[in-house]
């Protein structure tokens, strides 16, 4: 192949982003090398930047924390797959419920389980989460510390540590909680059967088990009348509980200041997201 | 440490992550030129920084430039022993580490190049035009332009190497 050829097919490579093929000589391969040192050229900012992928387990310390970080996310997951299962006409119900959520706050508890990657040992955690929303905005109190979004950034606070993270702009949604369609979404993505009847904190209900996960089951009572969900619970494949509800409104009124924050004196506060 | 600090920091850590990752990104896709890569090399840059510290705290933003870096150098290093011999490459990373230096180099030398050299690379390489394209768009066949960006790369190339040479 001439060699005008190989490099207009490199270019093209070049400008479609896929992989150039071996260079035939070293000439070859140095117009390539300085084809992309001039391509480079082009301001980076006129590149979409992909939203952030779920990071990846790499080590042991790192599945801890992605672990955990799951399981955080799953409380909110939760929540709203609560809110969404329903026993009958299950999508059409749910997309009708879910058009009117605005606002709901919920107490519950989590507990997991970790092994120590030190020495093998397997360690008990548990911590009470607290969530109020309203309309994409979220407070979450995970025992002492806080996640708020106020609509335009988040800060977490991190008490005891007496830090705070501020991120300015973040968008709306981070944490998967602000809009309908993402509610239906996860709705029709998870398997759930209607397993009974039967009474929860007193009052009559449909249970309902979902399958979050494949070694995890969420069950979800609803009340019988008004199909409104009035509790949950989960369990791992090998029968642990690993969260359980203790209150849970919907469409409640919620005091707009629990969405507002102003860092406490004598609190370091960490700006992220800018240069 | 208590039990539940390590959920408490993740929430950190997840700020830590979220707030670096568009910077990274495009840090990254400057260098490599290709989304899929730079995805794939930003992600694994994050895992390995996070990885290697220790847990509560968060990694420095050099530690994390550098960690991709590498990242980049590796996969040149594993493309070149497969066959893609790539030096000036590594030259242009690795021996200008001022990078914003090397882009005014390379704009430089470009501007020195003859109007018809310097527009067919601006438009096939810069803006991304295809083979076809630019031909339309200098009113050339398409073989005149596979020829054109030939020759203007190789002067280009001359010019740079000239540069070295002179101490640049």
């Amino acid at each position: 192949m001439k060699k005008e050829d190989e490099l207009d097919r490199n270019l093209e490579a070049l400008r479609l982003e896929r992989a150039p093929q071996p260079a035939a000589d070293q000439e070859s391969a140095e117009l390539l090398a300085l084809a992309l040192a001039v391509r480079r050229l082009r301001s980076a900012d006129s590149v979409p930047v992909p939203a952030a992928p779920a990071l990846r387990a790499v080590s042991g310390r790192r599945r801890y924390w992605l672990a955990a970080g799951t399981a955080l996310v799953a409380a909110a997951v939760v929540f709203l797959l609560v809110i969404a299962v329903r026993p009958v006409d299950v999508v059409h119900a749910a997309q009708e419920r879910l058009t009117a959520l605005t606002t709901y706050h919920t107490v519950g508890h989590f507990q997991g389980f970790s092994i120590d990657p030190q020495n093998g040992e397997k360690r008990h955690h548990e911590w009470r989460m607290e969530i109020w929303y309203d309309r994409g905005k979220y407070r979450i109190q995970i025992d002492e510390d806080l996640l708020i979004f106020d609509g335009d950034t988040e800060w977490h606070v991190l008490t005891e540590q007496r830090r705070v993270t501020q991120i300015p702009g973040l968008p709306q949604g981070r944490m998967q909680m602000s809009t309908v369609d993402d509610l239906v979404k996860w709705f029709t993505e998870y398997p759930h059967v209607v397993e009974g009847e039967e009474r929860f904190n007193g009052r009559p209900a449909f249970r309902v088990a979902v399958q979050l996960r494949s070694d995890v089951t969420q069950y979800v009572w609803l009340d019988k009348r008004s199909f409104l969900p009035v509790g949950g619970r989960s369990v791992n494949k090998e029968g642990e509980e690993t969260s359980w509800t203790e209150q849970m409104e919907v469409n409640v009124p919620i005091d707009p200041v629990l969405f507002t924050y102003q860092p406490p004196e004598g609190f370091t506060v960490d700006v992220l997201g800018r240069r | 440490m208590s039990r539940l600090e390590r959920i408490r920091r993740r929430a950190l850590l997840e700020a830590w992550y979220q707030g670096n990752w568009p910077d990274l990104y495009r840090y990254v896709y400057h260098h490599v030129q290709n989304r899929e890569e730079a995805e794939d090399l930003a992600q694994e840059a994050f895992s390995r920084t996070l990885a290697h510290h220790a847990d509560g705290e968060l990694p420095t933003r050099q530690y994390l430039y550098a960690t991709a870096m590498n990242l980049i150098r590796d996969r040149w290093r594993r493309r070149r022993r497969s066959g893609v011999a790539l030096p000036l490459e590594e030259a242009l990373l690795g021996q200008k580490p001022d990078d914003e230096a090397m882009q005014v180099w390379i704009r430089e030398l470009l501007d020195q190049l003859p109007q018809e050299y310097r527009v067919v690379l601006e438009l096939r390489i810069i803006q991304g035009y295809s083979r076809t394209e630019t031909a339309q768009r200098l009113d050339k066949s398409e073989s005149a332009v596979r020829s054109l960006q030939y020759r203007a790369l190789q002067l280009l190339r001359a010019k740079l190497s000239q540069g070295e040479v002179d101490g640049r």
